[in-house]
């Protein structure tokens, strides 16, 4: 996983990681001298006051799971009377995503982010996107996993020839549980790599529905999570092929990543897409959240993620986390909405404009 | 097989789990109540508490407050007219009008029995499945759910029946509801207006309490009566006779009770569409089709017996290939995932004990619901004699809260509201509520698995055996709903030329 996250690192810290040093030392220095009990003063603002964590989905569900996680442990880091977790489920979490853009910058109302969800439809100028990604006060990132692309647990497809095999016959059948979802865009994606014909074939009404599907030898590939793959290896309903990376899954050497299976000049496309997925579920608050409050929050979020109660119940309760710290975070998401390659975008526009 | 039946058995009696079950049903029972805030919200939010528990902890304790859900959801319909949840909606119809009667004792002793035994239906389906469970759930594919939300469309008609122009224009304006929100094949928002909250469609929740609970409420207010009025004996009896009407007409709840468990594997449509469909052919095989929707013992009958047996049909794909088929089944999913189960092969071999567990689960906490509830039964028909001016305002709190509670918004607030007028309209000029629920639900799914099936066979899947057979099945349906109403049609013209004669 660090070799898979090192690319995007080199892709912005190296730049703007410079630019930035004579702001952040005065700060780092200030920090140094003033020793703890100011760093903790400065926190103070959040004494008694109940900070608002908003899931843009509904209760009960995975990404439910991760805010409740960080919620229990990062409202105590912060010293926060309380962290509350608050659903507001609707259009796919552009609803609450939104509201958060408009939110009063106070530092008292955190979302935690679908990411790469969020920078795919800004990017491809979708309906109802009104926000900035970049522009959001990044706190850290809690988990990011590599997508996978599966395939039908019993079918033939091995490898690219047997692709191809199958393509002189039908058109390649790629599933996705709904038009511009991240799934359709890693499928528009794949159909172009493959250099075949594809029916992205959409209507389902989730992922588990498509990998029944799968299951049931009706498609060809499916692109999912890589958590959600294995859950479907382990239904019997799906085959894990390649990752959608350019490096392979720690632990399952026998995945191929897509960059060593399709033609060389998909390099840029694969690796942008890879990023935008890295950037997985992360906690975020309205933009410009005065400096001191927002570094309150990036601390006690950064303890709360490595504490080991934390740590421990994510294993418990098989949600691994994969924390990056907020500034880290910023930079990975202006690095993938400020240089995303020409052919990425043309083909989330496409994607959108349907 | 029979050590896991054996050993799942075991696990549940075990006292921890025993304890867990009750707690579960505790919550389930105080929460349940509440309408809207079913089975899915609060297991939703008491998930986060079996972290780091043993599977069948959390099984006994999320199963045992669904269980509950499903029937105390049915003791707000019959007592307020206010279904719990959307999937007892059907037992408004029937068992409302009977507490409005001044029998509202035995609507719930019947409504209590008929879910018990609904539920071991399920759950004896469940367990029965299991051997054949993946090529079962396998064999079922978009034609096929197609074909059987198009038999789900066609109880409209039996829905209907003594006013069919008004049903079908109400199924229709439910189809209509349902194309708002975002086209699932192409993206594109259909009639949202700008607003995102219209993206996911209205929600069902909000749109059965206001549908069926806002006309009752508005009845009290005017009234200013108690639900059972004047006219009725201050005196609560029959719980008994419910209990014993359950097994009077054990055809009826039977049936109900196996279409529950069938309908509820299909993802998506489950429990909201099963009632009435088992509500449509308890109407359609009654002798006494006339008295439905006035206080039908039947008619309460079939949905009684179907509420909790859909809960059974529902974790069948989920175990099967982790597909869930209700919102609640898909907390379930997750809470599996959370405890390192892995739905598949996996829980028909190495953990077959916890699937086991999960059919003694479902059938120890709903017989422990009934014994709960049976003494209960009698206070709470007690509330029909109170006066509507004490009422009105805890009836309206719970109606506000159940449309809010589902996805912490204020706009399902005005889908409820505007569902309660559109009620009051249906009840003042008599249009029929239930098609437009059922055309609500089904449209969704009937458009998206048509688009499926042709995506993904072509034409071709109009040729798959089972289609073939549920399309049998529907034009069956369809010419003896046409026959029963024209007979009851000729039927009535002879008795009306025999009263001029005479």
């Amino acid at each position: 996983m660090s070799a898979l996250f090192s690319f995007r690192d080199a892709a912005g810290v190296g730049r703007r990681g410079a630019r930035m040093l004579p702001l952040v030392l005065p700060v780092v220095l200030a920090a140094a001298f003033a020793g703890p009990a100011q760093a903790a003063d400065g926190c103070d603002f959040y004494k008694g006051k109940t900070v608002e964590l908003i899931v843009p989905f509904s209760a009960g569900g995975g990404f439910d799971a991760y805010g409740r996680l960080v919620a229990k442990y990062m409202g105590d880091e912060l010293g926060a009377a309380n962290m509350i977790v608050r659903n507001q489920p609707g259009a796919g979490g552009l609803l609450a995503t939104n509201q958060t853009w408009t939110a009063k910058p106070d530092g008292l109302k955190i979302q935690l982010m679908s990411v790469s969800g969020m920078i795919t439809s800004e990017l491809g100028g979708a309906d109802g996107v009104g926000f900035k990604s970049g522009q959001f006060s990044w706190i850290g990132r809690v988990s990011g996993e590599p997508d996978v692309i599966a395939t039908a647990p019993n079918g033939s497809i091995k490898s690219l020839d047997d692709v191809k095999k199958i393509a002189a016959d039908r058109k390649i059948r790629i599933g996705s549980s709904g038009v511009g979802d991240i799934d359709y865009i890693e499928a528009g994606l794949l159909a172009k790599m493959l250099g075949v014909e594809t029916d992205v074939i959409t209507g389902f009404s989730g992922s588990s529905e498509v990998y029944a599907s799968l299951g049931r030898d009706e498609l060809d590939f499916f692109v999912s999570s890589l958590s959600g793959g294995e859950a479907a290896e382990k239904a019997e309903t799906a085959r894990i092929l390649w990752s959608f990376d350019t490096e392979a899954v720690p632990g399952r050497p026998e995945i191929k990543p897509l960059s060593e299976v399709v033609d060389a000049k998909f390099l840029p496309l694969i690796k942008a897409q890879a990023a935008v997925v890295a950037a997985g579920r992360a906690l975020a608050a309205p933009p410009k959240v005065p400096e001191d409050r927002l570094k309150c929050l990036r601390d006690a979020f950064d303890r709360a993620m490595a504490s080991e109660k934390l740590l421990d119940e994510s294993k418990k309760i098989n949600r691994p986390v994969a924390p990056l710290d907020g500034q880290k975070m910023t930079t990975l998401v202006r690095s993938v909405t400020d240089d995303a390659p020409k052919d990425y975008l043309e083909l989330l526009h496409k994607a959108y404009a349907q | 097989m029979l050590d896991a039946v054996l050993s799942g058995l075991l696990q549940v009696l075990s006292p921890d789990s025993m304890m867990l079950m009750m707690i579960g049903i505790f919550i389930g029972f105080v929460v349940g109540v509440l309408p809207g805030i079913g089975g899915p919200v609060a297991m939703a939010l008491m998930l986060p508490f079996t972290f780091g528990m043993p599977p069948i902890h959390v099984f006994a304790f999320l199963l045992g407050m669904k269980v509950v859900t499903s029937t105390t959801g049915d003791i707000t319909a019959v007592l307020f007219g206010i279904p719990g949840e959307a999937t007892s909606a059907a037992t408004v119809l029937d068992g409302h009008p009977m507490a409005r009667k001044g029998q509202a004792g035995r609507a719930l002793g019947a409504v209590l029995m008929s879910s018990l035994v609904g539920a071991i239906i399920g759950a004896l389906a469940l367990g029965l499945s299991i051997p054949v469970i993946r090529p079962i759930v396998l064999a079922f594919g978009p034609p096929e759910f197609f074909m059987l939300t198009v038999v789900g469309l066609i109880f409209i008609a039996s829905l209907s029946r003594g006013q069919m122009l008004r049903g079908l224009i109400m199924g229709c304006l439910g189809l209509l509801i349902a194309l708002v929100g975002i086209d699932p094949q192409a993206g594109v928002p259909r009639y949202a207006f700008g607003q995102l909250e219209l993206w996911d469609g209205i929600g069902i929740v909000p749109v059965v309490i206001g549908l069926f609970g806002g006309p009752e409420i508005l009845q009290l207010m005017l009234s200013k009566e108690s639900i059972a009025g004047k006219s009725a004996s201050r005196k609560i009896v029959g719980v008994g006779q419910g209990i014993l009407d359950t097994f009077r007409y054990w055809k009826t709840v039977a049936v109900a009770g196996l279409i529950g468990a069938g309908i509820g594997v299909i993802p998506g449509v489950g429990g909201s569409v099963a009632q009435f469909i088992a509500y449509g052919h308890a109407k359609q095989t009654s002798k006494h089709p006339e008295e439905f929707g006035k206080g039908s013992i039947d008619g309460l009958l079939a949905a009684g017996g179907n509420n909790n047996a859909k809960d059974g049909g529902a974790l069948i794909p989920m175990i099967a290939i982790g597909l869930p088929g209700s919102v609640s089944t898909a907390i379930l999913l997750n809470a599996f995932l959370i405890s390192g189960l892995n739905p598949g092969p996996e829980m028909l071999t190495t953990h077959l004990d916890v699937t086991f567990s999960m059919v003694w689960i479902t059938i120890i906490a709903n017989i422990i619901v009934v014994i709960l509830a049976l003494p209960l039964l009698k206070p709470l028909a007690r509330l029909t004699f109170t006066e509507g001016p004490i009422l009105v305002p805890f009836l309206l709190i719970l109606v506000v809260l159940g449309a809010y509670a589902e996805n912490n918004r204020m706009f399902d607030i005005w889908v409820m509201a505007t569902s309660a007028f559109v009620g009051v309209v249906c009840l003042r000029w008599n249009w029929p509520r239930a098609p437009l629920l059922l055309g609500a639900v089904l449209g969704d799914l009937c458009e998206r698995y048509l688009f499926l099936s042709s995506s993904l066979y072509g034409w071709s899947w109009i040729q798959r055996p089972l289609v073939i057979v549920l399309a049998i099945a529907a034009v069956a349906i369809l010419f003896k709903t046409g026959w029963d109403v024209r007979k009851h049609a000729r039927d009535r013209q002879a008795a009306s030329l025999k009263e001029v004669r005479s």
